[in-house]
């Protein structure tokens, strides 16, 4: 299933569209991350109104051969609400910044979701019976007088509509003074961590009221500081390994089996600086904004503000591959400065087999990169397109020289739309990509 | 769509060559309302006219290329505290892009600066945290402050290495400054007037700070954010003067800022740029 779709293997062609029409975006519906489970059945999408929507897809059905499973509504519930710290005098935005699922032990499925400082495990269940007679309690659900309770009456189950429940069920607060950048469940199933600007913490998911920092890059004094972590995750496989990225486009590996504090990294990933494209933003666009490790566990990827890089663990002095998402923006880096695109922080994903990774871009633009045939191509998340089963037709940016026909300038490029998020179902083709408010679906073409 | 035109015009490019060729400079930055504003970081309006006219691919120096960046810089970094709990990440890349210019015009300059040469991270970094409405930190106590802003959770020792004997302050050149602080900070009606939780830090301090509050997070007092700004005419108006053309002043603006009030030399600049991310 390699392919970015860009040669002949297959095309992507567009599947739903989720989310308002409207040109007046309210600022709480703008969609803050994306996140498939781990059997893709379940979609999660937060946005920076502290709301999680769920998706679930559709059985597919023999009477309806083309319409494959679709997407929809779920669950949707408040995951956070905007909260005042009184003792700092600041005001906590409810906007989740991660979600991430729990692999699936019982019929229910549980997610953790966190904003800028509370992570918060949910579990969201189904329920299609209720019990019916008692006899305890009168209608409204107030206890009967004893008195007049002559015999005990059992109740019965009775079948009614399936009902999706969202329920809190832990509550990790307290723990980070800065900003909660990222979450990652730990392959044991027991642990996650969760990373801020300076710190990393390990949690137990059961246990709410202790975390053990393990990483602390805070310097005694913070005049000093010069770097911040910006994304952290953990091995696929191995419960002790975790990298973190940095703003200054380092990767750190931590063996936690080496110190209860990992302040001392076992690997440090980092290429060397070409001096010839350096310029007044090299520090600023070499920041790493998201850090992935491959399924298979040997590779990670990183997403700096023009390239994706994946890293071969067992090399720590260059990646291995380097893909360009839109390195015509270069010569424009003073602009996107000053109008502070540049700190967009823009996340990157496998796909299942880890042959293709898929990252965002402006103007509504997402690109993806094949790891085998090294094709690379850019669709567009838009409207206009969004005909069922119409086939992505790819983008062309035009860079220098001649404009030709069904290329766009890099001068008309609408950098208010950007996309930041995407996912990559884990076993199928199938993305999701957030376009400010709106949800796209894509699968692949069947013919 | 507005907005999309807005940034097309003001696409300036800025070649990654320091050498600097080809930026365009368009119209529309500077009629952009920031720069109508006093915010202390105006440009001189010919700087760009004159760029703007000549349409693309018109040439900017490479100096004025760098105080565009430095001006914007600046700029950013006030707005950035000027939120209430600003991004730490962001803060910290425009403090390293300004130690990198403000390095770059030094060297440049090649007037070094009198006293030993301040260490490369002499730029502080902007406070940031969660901090209250601005602490004014009373220097004389902060090397024990900062020790215990170390943060005993990672099971440090409490005895932080950093603390004994060794001032906060680095380089002389910051030090001149620091000794306007502690002037500062002693008379402090007149500057801190506003800031009554200045005794309640040392307060803090002077007990057994660390004993008492072992288990809280005492980041929040981490870092103090006086009131730079009020302090750096203090310091201005004995700045020696001299430096290179390329660094242009400030224009002066109508508010009464003290940023905006001093710009009048490199050492100066370095002094206000210290002062503006640090403290």
């Amino acid at each position: 299933m390699a392919g970015v779709g860009g040669g002949n293997d297959f095309q992507w062609c567009f599947s739903q569209v989720k989310g308002a029409i409207d040109e007046d975006v309210a600022e709480a519906d703008i969609i803050s991350t994306v996140e498939f489970n781990y059997s893709g059945e379940l979609l999660a999408t937060g946005d920076k109104g502290g709301r999680v929507v769920i998706f679930q897809r559709e059985q597919e059905s023999k009477n309806r051969p083309h319409s494959r499973g679709e997407y929809n509504v779920y669950s949707t519930f408040q995951s956070h609400e905007p909260e005042f710290d009184y003792l700092k005098s600041l005001e906590i935005e409810e906007k989740i910044n991660k979600i991430r699922w729990l692999p699936q032990q019982n019929a229910a499925h549980f997610l953790l979701s966190t904003n800028d400082k509370t992570i918060k495990l949910w579990k969201i269940s189904e329920r299609d019976k209720r019990a019916e007679g008692y006899n305890l309690k009168d209608e409204d659900g107030r206890l009967r007088d004893p008195f007049r309770i002559t015999s005990l009456r059992v109740p019965v189950l009775m079948p009614m509509d399936l009902m999706v429940e969202a329920s809190p069920r832990r509550i990790f607060a307290n723990a980070h003074t800065y900003h909660i950048n990222s979450i990652s469940v730990n392959s044991d199933h027991e642990t996650y961590l969760s990373a801020d600007d300076l710190r990393i913490n390990l949690w137990h998911l059961e246990i709410t009221d202790r975390s053990f920092n393990i990483v602390d890059i805070k310097p005694a004094n913070m005049e000093e500081l010069t770097e911040v972590i910006t994304a952290a995750e953990c091995h696929p496989h191995q419960c002790n390994v975790f990298v973190y990225s940095s703003s200054k486009g380092t990767i750190r590996l931590c063996d936690m089996r080496a110190a209860a504090l990992c302040d001392r990294h076992t690997k440090f990933f980092e290429e060397p600086e070409d001096p010839s494209s350096r310029s007044f933003f090299s520090e600023i666009i070499s920041s790493i904004s998201d850090v992935k490790f491959s399924h298979s566990g040997r590779y990670m990827m990183t997403r700096d503000y023009l390239s994706v890089k994946v890293w071969d663990l067992n090399m720590e002095n260059r990646p291995v591959e380097t893909y360009q998402v839109h390195e015509y923006l270069r010569s424009k880096l003073c602009s996107l400065y000053e109008n502070d695109c540049i700190f967009d922080k823009f996340e990157c994903c496998w796909n299942g087999s880890d042959g293709a990774i898929m990252t965002g871009s402006y103007n509504n633009f997402f690109r993806m990169f094949d790891r085998n045939t090294r094709k690379d191509v850019t669709l567009e998340a838009s409207r206009e397109s969004s005909k069922p089963r119409a086939v992505l037709k790819p983008r062309k940016v035009c860079t220098g020289g001649k404009r030709k026909k069904d290329e766009i300038s890099v001068d008309s490029l609408d950098f208010n739309k950007k996309i930041l998020h995407t996912a990559w179902h884990p076993k199928e083709n199938v993305i999701a990509v957030a376009a400010t408010n709106n949800l796209y679906i894509f699968q692949d073409k069947i013919n | 769509m507005k907005r999309k035109r807005g940034i097309q015009t003001s696409m300036c490019r800025l070649n990654t060559d320091p050498s600097g060729k080809e930026v365009d400079q368009p119209r529309d930055v500077l009629s952009s309302p920031r720069y109508m504003l006093g915010r202390g970081v105006k440009r001189k309006l010919s700087d760009c006219e004159m760029v703007g006219g000549a349409g693309p691919g018109a040439e900017l120096p490479y100096p004025q290329q760098r105080q565009l960046v430095l001006d914007l810089c600046l700029d950013k970094l006030q707005r950035c505290r000027a939120r209430v709990e600003p991004s730490l990440h962001r803060s910290v890349l425009l403090a390293n892009t300004l130690r990198q210019i403000q390095e770059e015009m030094r060297r440049e300059g090649g007037t070094p600066p009198s006293g030993p040469t301040p260490s490369p991270a002499h730029t502080a970094t902007p406070l940031h945290t969660p901090d209250l409405p601005p602490i004014p930190k009373d220097y004389s106590l902060s090397p024990r402050e900062l020790g215990i802003a170390g943060d005993c959770s990672a099971g440090e020792p409490l005895a932080c290495p950093g603390c004994e004997g060794q001032s906060v302050v680095s380089s002389s050149s910051e030090e001149g400054c620091t000794e306007d602080l502690t002037v500062g900070a002693r008379s402090a009606d007149s500057l801190f007037g506003s800031f009554e939780i200045t005794n309640s830090t040392s307060y803090l301090t002077d007990l057994a700070f660390d004993d008492i509050f072992e288990d809280i997070d005492t980041s929040m007092y981490d870092s103090s954010d006086f009131s730079a700004l009020a302090l750096s005419p203090a310091r201005s108006s004995g700045a020696p003067s001299g430096v290179e053309d390329s660094l242009k002043p400030f224009p002066s603006c109508t508010t009464a800022s003290a940023l905006q009030l001093c710009l009048t030399d490199l050492n100066d600049l370095d002094h206000i740029m210290e002062i503006l991310v640090g403290s």
